[in-house]
């Protein structure tokens, strides 16, 4: 049972204003631990980096801040100018399973005016990134049984197979043009405005760096499509196969003919889009292609969520930014990435901007997560600069 | 205390919650980790609310 946890220090001034601040000490698996450079578990530092698991995602970005809190409380006589409070969760990175209804019971304890996200990154020409949502998510699990048991492969000629019928099923999901075949599945997409497109337009991202960066060995889709790639990645929704299950896949041969065939599978959504009707409108799709016999399981669902960047309260958060850094910060109304925002701002009603102490190659959830310490220092630069800036009034 | 002296003792502590393998996925140390946090918090005077009503169903049929 992860402890969700709430940690106020409050303000030595009345009416102060209050900054909610998200994070989680939980992290995702170090596996595969023969990729590491160093010790998954110990932190090391190493020329300017501070590398080990959870150190950017999410442990170093909450203890960069503690330590901000400690500076300023140390700096100034232990007042505080506006109302800090911590939310930590311990199930993020299981899509913030029942953060919701602890969000729900303390409610009327986190009325905020701002929230800061619980991490961001540095881009690739050195801008601190303030984003200010993430897309949904839902996972499902798609499962088919054509027998009791695996059968003899000298069947084939005759018996149909569960990986067959999977694949064939799966194959359905996208049309000729790379664009999701599931009846409604974009009905209800919160199309972005003209801020927001311009805001993305800017990005430093191009179709020849992702492929360099990840090493494709295939064409994006969008250059497939022709469709433009920043507002592609951040404001549509997509769907992905994580895994397949079925037959044999051990060393050498095995003759056989699956029974069994499983997917896990995954709906990136943004705002609007629903995790429980996305899957419905999944299973209604393979029904209506005849088949009845495909079982759709949803395991996990996240809303989408945008933030308003023109709120004055991110504006404060993006002077900040650019003061600190003495860069131009990349503003970003949504990361292709996914969280909890939408719960937290409905119990919030705060405007929520994410950023951090990560640079392009942090890793996440991989091998050699890792962070510079020239970031993290700033980060806790920023987040002092951002109480100091409540002694002003606005 | 120094800003620097703040600094080295905060990656300290930085170090010894890293080294709680907390892995949500597996179910393993959260509550090591959250009483880590908890602590942390208590001793600089915050008033801390750390609740485990719900129960998140880390195994799925």
């Amino acid at each position: 049972m992860p402890l969700f946890i709430i940690a106020k220090f409050k303000a030595s001034v009345p009416d102060a204003k209050t900054v909610i601040i998200y994070n989680h000490y939980d992290v995702q698996p170090a596996e595969p631990l023969d990729q590491w450079r160093t010790q998954p578990w110990e932190l090391t530092e190493a020329d300017g980096h501070l590398w080990g698991r959870g150190v950017n995602d999410d442990k170093g970005n909450l203890i960069a801040r503690i330590t901000a809190l400690v500076e300023y409380l140390t700096e100034h006589d232990q007042q505080l100018p506006v109302n800090i409070v911590f939310v930590v969760e311990g199930a993020e990175e299981f899509a913030s399973k029942d953060l919701t209804r602890y969000l729900d019971k303390y409610q009327s304890q986190l009325k905020a005016d701002l929230v800061i996200w619980e991490s961001g990154d540095r881009s690739t020409d050195e801008r601190v990134e303030v984003s200010g949502g993430t897309k949904g998510i839902v996972t499902f699990d798609v499962t088919v049984q054509t027998a009791d048991i695996d059968l003899h492969s000298s069947l084939s000629a005759v018996v149909d197979s569960a990986a067959w019928r999977l694949t064939r099923a799966l194959a359905t999901l996208y049309d000729d043009n790379n664009h999701v075949a599931v009846k409604g599945f974009y009905d209800d997409v919160l199309q972005p405005n003209a801020r927001e497109k311009a805001l993305v337009a800017q990005l430093p991202l191009t179709s020849s760096a992702l492929v360099e960066q990840y090493h494709l060995a295939v064409p994006l889709l969008t250059q497939q499509t022709g469709e433009d790639l920043q507002e592609t990645l951040y404001f549509q929704p997509s769907l992905n196969i994580e895994g397949i299950q079925t037959g044999y896949q051990g060393n050498g041969v095995k003759t056989v003919l699956p029974a069994l065939a499983s997917a896990k599978m995954e709906a990136r959504l943004v705002p609007n889009m629903s995790p429980e009707k996305t899957v419905q409108q999944i299973q209604t799709h393979f029904h209506q292609l005849g088949f009845d016999d495909i079982t759709v399981t949803q395991t996990l669902g996240e809303s989408g969520y945008r933030s308003d960047m023109s709120d004055p309260e991110v504006l404060r958060v993006i002077d900040i930014v650019r003061r600190i850094s003495q860069k131009e910060p990349m503003i970003m109304p949504t990361s292709a990435g996914t969280g909890p925002m939408f719960d937290v701002y409905h119990a919030t009603q705060a405007p929520i901007a994410s950023l951090g102490i990560g640079y392009a190659h942090s890793f996440d959830h991989a091998p050699n997560e890792n962070i510079r310490l020239r970031d993290y220092f700033e980060h806790i630069d920023v987040i002092k600069a951002l109480i100091a800036d409540y002694t002003k009034k606005y | 205390m120094t800003q620097s002296a703040i600094r080295t003792h905060y990656l300290q502590v930085l170090k010894d919650l890293i080294a709680i393998p907390s892995v949500s996925a597996k179910h393993e140390n959260l509550d090591e980790a959250a009483n880590f946090i908890t602590h942390i918090f208590e001793s600089l005077g915050a008033e801390v609310i750390h609740d485990n009503s719900f129960y998140a169903p880390f195994h799925y049929r």
